[in-house]
């Protein structure tokens, strides 16, 4: 600059400069649903209650945030509820005059995190900037306002650059036993992801931090069983009545790449947490003596997993939430419908900030 | 403090990120920026906010950042999704 102001910090760092706009903290977004666990509840379902959702699909709750900020620029932080929480955000949503976060994160209904809004200050309108009457104010060549003392800039304590695992379970799944007769089930494979990745930084963990990450990595583990076989319906002299069978059993979890960050610790965990589960189940035979007519019988499974099937249960789960987009946000490709798979994992590192509620008098 | 700035009883000794750069990707590009150009500024970080829901059934792919010491390059993937992106520095 030719002309202006430009202030350090003891680190010789920029703490405010007339060229450039400080962000600034914004106000507490409000949780705007209750959480969900939303599940396939479609053609064929296997119901999966509550304790199973976690214990075997290792859910999350995804929950939606909104605050009113006429800004065009965001930046979204959130503090965890408790110690070793696993939180992902998911979206990031401008309606207007409103900003939307869909959030990921492990717990009950009533754990949810707390989640703060940042803007670059020159974005925020004057009606939400209440200068002090004496004090420090700078503008920049445009006469836009960047620095404020009754604003305080954002203050960064530490940046880790963090990737999520290559896969989200190496261990086995478990099965479920079908076969002949099999009519009903109510078994569940386990999903519970076995994989994750701790990074160190430099500033200790604790209930006043916060932190912003937009995780990149995302997936799906599947599991499949099914078989024919035939039945005898009667035992002749001469020769066997026979009835053929078949079942196809599908289940799958969808998972995100969430974090944690345990507290009185440095360190930082990338993990895993699903955000849709579903398993499906058919099971058919023939009357004695007649055969033939499987193939045709099992194809009625199949349109659970085109995708669409499962995307209209999956947005009456999500009818509270305003996106009502929201329902594709969950259906991590139909690749994963069919087996395990991870997407943009590779080479995709993303920054975590972190900072502190008491530099902005958050309490 | 022996000298400074303080404002309302509080030393301003604490370095704070301002937002150098800033920008709106909605299809495959990339981005690159002159650290020179940005005065008085030595530690850049990129971040990126995603607008909108995520499609995953696509695919998507997130925005990328690298820096050398002269030059950062954000690169947004034929399969990226609308972002913003703010380059960070103090």
């Amino acid at each position: 600059m030719s002309y202006g102001i430009v202030a350090y910090g003891t680190d010789n760092k920029i703490a405010f400069h007339s060229d450039y706009s400080s962000v600034v903290y914004a106000g507490q977004m409000s949780a705007t649903t209750s959480s969900v666990q939303p599940t396939y509840t479609g053609d064929h379902h296997v119901a999966i209650n509550g304790s199973t959702r976690i214990s075997n699909y290792d859910m999350g709750r995804i929950i939606q945030y909104d605050i009113t900020l006429d800004v065009d620029f965001f930046v979204p932080f959130y503090c965890p509820n408790h110690d070793g929480q696993e939180i992902c955000i998911m979206d990031v949503i401008n309606e207007g005059t409103k900003w939307v976060v869909n959030l990921l994160y492990s717990g009950a209904d009533n754990e949810a995190p707390t989640v703060y809004a940042f803007a670059p200050l020159t974005e925020l309108p004057s009606s939400a900037v209440t200068l002090n009457d004496n004090g420090i104010v700078v503008f920049d060549g445009n006469s836009d306002l960047v620095f404020t003392d009754s604003k305080r800039p954002l203050r960064v304590d530490d940046v880790i650059t963090i990737t999520h695992p290559s896969s989200i379970k190496t261990n086995s799944k478990g099965s479920v036993s079908l076969g002949a007769n099999s009519y009903t089930t109510t078994q569940h494979v386990n999903f519970t992801s076995n994989q994750e990745a701790t990074y160190s930084g430099t500033t200790t963990n604790t209930s006043n931090k916060l932190y912003s990450i937009v995780p990149s990595a995302y997936g799906g583990l599947a599991y499949l069983n099914n078989g024919s076989g035939t039945i005898v319906c009667a035992d002749l002299i001469f020769f066997q009545v026979t009835k053929q069978y078949a079942f196809e059993y599908k289940s799958w979890a969808s998972f995100r790449g969430c974090v944690r960050h345990p507290r009185n610790t440095t360190t930082h965990t990338a993990t895993w947490k699903a955000d849709f589960g579903g398993a499906a189940y058919q099971y058919v035979d023939t009357d004695c003596g007649i055969g033939g007519l499987l193939g045709a019988i099992l194809g009625i499974i199949a349109v659970v997993f085109t995708g669409g099937a499962a995307l209209a249960v999956i947005g009456g789960a999500l009818a509270g939430f305003v996106i009502g987009e929201m329902t594709a946000g969950t259906t991590p490709s139909i690749k994963a419908y069919d087996q395990d798979e991870v997407f943009d994992q590779n080479s995709r590192p993303v920054n975590l900030m972190v900072t502190d509620k008491s530099y902005y008098g958050i309490t | 403090m022996a000298y400074g700035i303080q404002v309302d009883g509080l030393n301003i000794t604490n370095s704070a990120f301002s937002v150098i750069a800033k920008g709106v990707l909605t299809s495959a590009t990339t981005v690159t920026l002159t650290k020179s150009s940005y005065v008085d500024v030595t530690e850049f970080k990129v971040i990126f906010t995603p607008t909108g829901v995520r499609d995953t059934s696509l695919e998507e792919l997130r925005p990328t950042s690298s820096q050398t010491s002269t030059n950062i390059t954000i690169t947004q993937p034929s399969n990226g999704s609308n972002h913003q992106y703010l380059v960070l520095g103090r």
